[in-house]
C-alpha cells in the first residue's frame, strides 16, 4: 500500500529511541504521527530474581525476518516510515530490548502498524531469550497470548 | 551437502548447533528404508540424524519445533534438495 522507508538493526550495542524518533520526524513529507513502542528486560519474573537475559539469533534469517514483518506492515496501513532496533547478547534487567517506531499521515496507522510489528515479531522472529538468574540459567518459554495477539491480526 | 542447525534449547538438548549431512548418505537411509525417491522431505531428515544419534528421537517427538529452509520459515513435512540450510528450533521468543 505504501512505499515506506523501513530501517532494520540487530545489534548488541544500546539504542537512542530519541535518535530514532528524530529520524521518523524527519521524512519527507513531514509526518503527521509518529509512534514509537520500546520493549524492556523486566527485573522479576515470578518472584525469581533476573540478573540478565541473553538474547540468541540466528545471524541472516533474523534481518530478513524482520524486514518481512516491516514489508507486511507498510503494505496493509499507509505507512511512511518504519524503524526497527532488536538487540542481541548480554541484556541486563531494566535495559532495553527492542524498539519500533512508525511515522505516518495520521495516527491510526502508526499505531496499528507498531502493534502489528510487535506481535509478529514475538511469534516469527529467530531470537530466543534466556534469563540468567540468582538460582541458575533458563530458557523462557513462548506464550500463548502472544500467538493470540498475531491471530487477531489475522480474523 | 545439507547443512543442519539447531538453536537454543533444542541445541542444549541434542549437544550440537550443526550437522553436516552429505546427500548420498541421506539417500542412501531412504532407500534402505522405503521406495528410492528424487526428492527428500524433513521428515526423512530427522529420521536419518536420529539414526545416528538414537537419543535424540524423542528430543524431536516429544515438543513444538520450527523448521526454516534456506532461512524461511516452512511447514513441515516439506522437500529439503542438496545445498539447503535446514534449521531447527524451539518457538521463538525475541521481543
Amino acid at each position: 500500500m505504501s512505499h515506506a522507508n523501513i530501517s532494520i538493526a540487530v545489534q548488541p550495542e544500546p539504542f537512542d529511541t530519541g535518535e530514532m524518533y528524530h529520524q521518523l520526524s524527519q521524512c519527507t513529507p513531514s509526518p503527521g504521527a509518529v509512534v514509537t513502542f520500546t520493549g524492556l528486560v523486566r527485573d522479576l519474573d515470578n518472584d525469581k530474581n533476573i540478573i540478565a537475559l541473553e538474547l540468541e539469533h540466528y545471524p541472516g534469517m533474523t534481518e530478513k525476518s524482520l524486514q518481512t514483518i516491516a514489508q507486511q506492515a507498510a503494505s496493509k496501513w499507509p505507512i511512511q516510515a518504519i524503524s526497527l532496533v532488536h538487540r542481541i547478547g548480554h541484556l541486563e534487567a531494566g535495559h532495553p530490548i527492542v524498539a519500533v517506531g512508525v511515522a505516518s499521515a495520521h495516527r491510526v496507522a502508526a499505531f496499528n502498524a507498531c502493534e502489528f510489528i510487535m506481535d509478529y515479531l514475538k511469534n516469527d522472529a529467530p531470537f530466543w531469550k534466556k534469563e540468567i538468574r540468582t538460582d541458575g540459567e533458563q530458557w523462557v518459554a513462548s506464550k500463548q497470548s502472544d500467538v493470540a495477539a498475531k491471530q487477531r491480526w489475522q480474523d | 551437502m545439507i547443512t543442519v542447525l539447531f538453536f537454543a534449547s533444542l541445541r542444549d538438548q541434542l549437544g550440537s548447533d550443526k550437522q553436516l549431512i552429505n546427500i548420498e548418505s541421506l539417500a542412501q537411509f531412504i532407500a534402505s528404508n522405503a521406495t528410492p525417491t528424487e526428492a527428500f522431505n524433513s521428515d526423512q531428515l530427522i529420521a536419518f540424524l536420529c539414526q545416528n544419534n538414537p537419543n535424540w528421537q524423542s528430543v524431536f517427538s516429544e515438543q513444538k519445533l520450527f523448521i526454516a529452509v534456506n532461512q524461511e520459515i516452512v511447514q513441515a513435512p516439506c522437500p529439503i534438495a542438496d545445498g539447503d540450510e535446514v534449521a531447527f528450533f524451539p518457538p521463538v521468543t525475541g521481543g
